[in-house]
């Protein structure tokens, strides 16, 4: 069948209407296979594709093509042909900038710099791309580790193109730079610009969300909540601020407070304590201003959750235990509010009375879920089971999941008869589920070292190379090493991604059985086939050190 | 009491407590890293000891000569008391009638006849400098045992590729023909000859190449000789392949290849003897290996930073074992330089010059199979093989095939090379 390009062009239509129309249904598919990383910097937008000639289109989508499938290599030379057919083409710049694109995958930097992207520059300084590739330049530097040149080739993208998004970018990466130099009067300048001086809009809103939310941490490690705050307000909704300013990927309240409480010096803890004195402040403002609207009334569970983990960071367990129970008080017992008491009781060795708030969930079975649970990190492994039979009964849909939780409890306390009893139970009462119960067996048998019986349980499973794995570790624990290379074996013809850690376990299975020259021929023929892999530099370093062998074999170019 | 005069004793005490002092001063900069301070103490320190040496040294010739003259002058006296007086007066020494040698004695004969005290005086500072020069030169060069200042060879250096052409002969084949046939041919001249110049872009180095005659580097000297250094650290495997067998091979190809001269042999040192190479005579490159671990007191870190941001200088890491000594090399560079590690691009000059590498060599991938760097101020600091480079260089070539040996000598000239070129480079910058 003709590719739907080629039976489009033959047809000489000759409207512009037609093409674009052509073009926009060339393009649909491609932008549902591009990759994941594809964004700004490596995509044509669909008005410039739609005017790409016919001939022309079809060069790029082979190019675009091998480019999506990574083979940059061959996309490179198919950029650089249409490069050589259509210099004056509507996608020659991006062609040169893919091209580039493909030399930076291939590790070749400096080409893609002079010969990709200043190419473009200078041959095409008014394309669309000449910004980004401006851009390019400097961070292209900046993965090289020469930050003197990045910050040059930032400095010249900002300075030739200050309203495009690519400044927003540039600055965003010259506030990486600043921190490697640990210049923070740069840093943070830029991070106040990149917050509150750039419009944001959906090209820059990312790098100045990332801004500001960086901002809010580096203030928040100063002890400055207010400053912070205002920061990480311009990234969210007023009602997502306190689990933003709780989470250390986004405000970093919790680890700055952590920070001060962990340093030696009384200043830094005055400031911590100041800082948490002012976060809860703040969230209880928040509770008094919303506490009247019924509808706020998860906002306001949220902001007293943060109070307590607050105090909690800062050192303050009685005042985190205080606000659970002002908690309980103002909003009414729920399921959340109990299960963060009663682990409070357990951080603080009170297990009865954790268990005693367990018992008040709303949520009965999981409040009783939770008492187990508490029993088997007690150690206390009958009562658990006890519970967890009665679960079974009780919810008899969840059947598996109780008794399974159950044998669980009796492999932790080292009982696997009791257990392997459960698993057989489920074989009949859970039968969807068999093949799991199938290994949970095999793997209680073997756990325990009952070598003989785990290989006949692992023989009725479906998990394929791992049982094979188990089994063969089980004959060599039984000396029986000829069947254990023979399951290795198996596995190197079965799954040749797992060759070299098979071949290596049989190098090992011959030296235990005493066989040193075939287990010195596993391991040199590891180095030999597999030189890049991890098992390789196992066999080589094994060989050195035991056997004194330093010629090894292997060598490869990567 | 009086403060301004000292018992023996007192003045024995103060110069230990002087020497001591100094030298917790010393240690103390260092510690704190401030090197500047440290070295300004150091000399400070060694001015005093000069001059503390100094009044010793006059205070012991003059007891000395004073004793003598004592002895002397009773026994004249009691001989000839007009003559003892006349002496003593014109201030000259005590005439013996006999030829004495102890210089200690004004009398010696070498002094003369007049102003034998002078004579003396200047003498004794003579050769208390003298003495002192040679201890403040042991001190420093013969701590840690004999240290040879790195020279580069003197040379050429710049690092553009000759291309050289080559001639090649193409002899037309001549056909033997029958005069009398009756096929029209018409043959060539039995002795045309078709020159075809072919132009050959291998990369070879050329023996001299650059501005100056012989191969070397601008800034070397004629005793000056590419070196192998190995740092030694309590890895077990830090002096694996080291000498003849292993890393001399690297050398010895080194020099094959680019006629540069070489030591004769390779060498390893303390981290501690880096700090004892004369600023501007230092290695432009030394070698860590290992297999497990790279465990460096604060103090080996200290002088490694210095060496590689203040001298100029250059590690190669190469990765003989696996995951530990990779993580620990890691940890320790990025501690040292302050900067984080990035993939060296195959199209680095580094992989350019002086053989061309596209693709990067390994016996094993203990680590990767990319090679990482620390760059510092556009130049690369650390160069990290993660694949046993070192392995290849040995005689047995860990048995790899010839193709990736050959391409682990030509990585191994290459980084020689850079790092030689970038401490030229260097050198001249810091000329006036």
């Amino acid at each position: 069948m003709a590719p739907i390009s080629a039976t489009v062009g033959s047809v000489r239509w000759g409207q512009q209407g037609f093409r674009v129309l052509t073009g926009l249904l060339l393009t649909v598919p491609l932008l549902f296979t591009a990759p994941a990383t594809a964004g700004p910097l490596d995509e044509l937008p669909v008005a410039r594709w739609a005017k790409l000639r016919e001939a022309e289109r079809y060069q790029m989508n082979i190019a675009e093509k091998f480019y999506r499938e990574k083979q940059y290599k061959v996309a490179a030379s198919e950029y650089e042909k249409y490069l050589k057919l259509y210099p004056e083409g509507e996608g020659s710049a991006y062609a040169q900038m893919k091209w580039a694109h493909c030399q930076v995958q291939d590790r070749q930097l400096n080409t893609a710099i002079k010969d990709g992207y200043q190419t473009l520059l200078d041959y095409y300084p008014d394309s669309p791309e000449a910004p980004l590739a401006a851009y390019l330049i400097g961070r292209t530097y900046k993965s090289m580790g020469d930050l003197r040149q990045a910050k040059k080739g930032y400095a010249k993208a900002i300075a030739g193109y200050p309203k495009h998004f690519v400044t927003v970018m540039a600055r965003y990466d010259l506030v990486e730079i600043a921190a490697k130099e640990n210049d923070t009067a740069t840093r943070t300048e830029l991070l106040r610009q990149l917050t509150y001086d750039v419009v944001r809009d959906q090209q820059t809103a990312d790098e100045c969300v990332q801004a500001a939310r960086l901002l809010c941490q580096h203030y928040m490690a100063e002890g400055k909540f207010a400053e912070g705050l205002k920061a990480l307000e311009t990234t969210c909704k007023p009602e997502s601020l306190p689990e933003h300013l709780m989470r250390n990927d986004l405000g970093r309240l919790p680890q700055s407070l952590q920070n001060f409480l962990a340093s030696k010096e009384q200043t830094d803890k005055q400031k911590g304590e100041q800082l948490a004195t002012t976060a809860v402040s703040w969230f209880k403002q928040q509770i008094t201003a919303t506490s009247a609207d019924p509808m706020q009334k998860p906002f306001v569970a949220r902001c007293w959750l943060a109070i307590a983990d607050t105090w909690a960071y800062a050192g303050h367990k009685d005042k985190q235990k205080e606000t659970y129970e002002q908690m309980l008080t103002s909003l009414g017992a729920s399921d959340g509010i109990l299960g963060r008491l009663a682990q409070w009781y357990k951080e603080n060795n009170q297990r009865d009375q954790a268990r005693a708030a367990y018992a008040r969930y709303q949520d009965a079975v999981e409040g009783q879920n939770q008492i187990a649970w508490s029993f088997v990190e007690e150690k206390q492994y009958d009562k658990a089971v006890e519970i967890y039979r009665k679960l079974a009964v009780q919810t008899e849909k969840q059947t598996g999941r109780w008794l399974g939780a159950a044998a669980q409890a009796y492999r932790y306390g080292g009982k696997p008869d009791q257990a392997i009893a459960i698993y057989r139970e489920l074989l009949s009462a859970d039968a969807e589920h068999a093949a799991n119960w199938h290994w949970e067996i095999a793997e209680t048998l073997y756990q325990f070292h009952r070598w003989s019986d785990a290989i006949t349980a692992y023989r009725g499973t479906d998990r394929f190379p791992t049982n094979y794995y188990r089994m063969a570790h089980a004959q060599r624990q039984l000396k029986a090493y000829k069947e254990a290379i023979t399951l290795y074996r198996q596995i190197m013809s079965g799954y040749p991604d797992q060759a070299s850690q098979a071949l290596l376990e049989i190098g090992f299975t011959h030296e235990e059985a005493g066989e040193k020259e075939p287990a010195i021929k596993a391991f040199k023929q590891i180095c030999d086939r597999f030189p890049k892999h991890s098992q390789a530099s196992r066999a080589h370093a094994h060989l050195n050190e035991k056997y004194k062998i330093t010629v090894t074999l292997g060598g490869a170019k990567d | 009491m009086d403060w301004t005069r000292f018992t023996t004793r007192q003045a024995m005490l103060a110069t230990v407590a002087f020497v001591a002092g100094w030298q917790i001063l010393v240690w103390g900069f260092w510690f704190l890293d401030w090197i500047q301070l440290a070295g300004s103490a150091s000399l400070c320190g060694w001015i005093g000891l000069y001059l503390i040496g100094l009044l010793w040294t006059i205070y012991g010739v003059e007891r000395a000569a004073q004793a003598i003259e004592m002895r002397r002058s009773a026994a004249c006296a009691r001989e000839n008391p007009l003559r003892n007086t006349l002496t003593a007066i014109s201030g000259g020494a005590q005439e013996t009638g006999r030829r004495v040698w102890n210089p200690l004695d004004p009398a010696a004969w070498y002094y003369g006849r007049r102003g034998q005290r002078l004579r003396q005086s200047l003498a004794m500072l003579g050769s208390y400098t003298i003495l002192f020069i040679l201890l403040y030169l042991l001190a420093h060069l013969g701590l840690w045992g004999k240290i040879d200042p790195y020279e580069l060879p003197a040379g050429g250096g710049q690092d553009i590729i000759k291309q050289t052409v080559q001639v090649q002969k193409i002899i037309k084949k001549k056909y033997v023909i029958n005069p009398f046939s009756s096929i029209l041919f018409n043959p060539p001249p039995i002795d045309q000859i078709q020159l075809q110049l072919d132009q050959e872009t291998q990369n070879l180095y050329a023996v001299g190449q650059g501005a100056d005659n012989g191969a070397g580097f601008g800034q070397g000297t004629s005793k000056g000789k590419v070196r192998f250094i190995r740092l030694e650290h309590p890895d077990r495997y830090w002096d694996k392949n080291f000498g003849i067998g292993g890393d001399r091979n690297m050398l010895a190809e080194y020099h094959s290849r680019t006629k540069q001269k070489v030591a004769e042999e390779t060498e390893h040192i303390p981290i501690a003897q880096l700090a004892s190479f004369p600023p501007k005579k230092s290695p432009p490159l030394v070698y860590i290996a290992g297999a497990h671990s790279l465990n460096l007191s604060s103090s080996e870190k200290k002088i490694l930073k210095q060496y590689l941001t203040e001298r100029h200088g250059m590690i190669l890491g190469d990765n003989l074992g696996g995951h530990g000594f990779h993580n620990h090399f890691f940890a320790v560079m990025k501690e040292i330089t302050g900067v984080d590690p990035v993939p060296i691009p195959r199209d680095d000059l580094i992989h350019r010059r002086v053989y061309t590498l596209p693709l990067l060599p390994v016996v094993v991938a203990h680590g990767g199979t990319v090679p990482y760097g620390w760059n510092i101020d556009g130049r690369w600091a650390v160069y990290y093989h993660p694949g046993a480079l070192s392995d290849a260089w040995r005689d047995d070539h860990a048995g790899i095939k010839k193709e990736v040996y050959e391409l682990c000598y030509q990585l191994g000239v290459n980084i020689l090379y850079y790092a030689h070129r970038e401490y030229n480079t260097w050198l001249q910058s810091q000329q006036p």
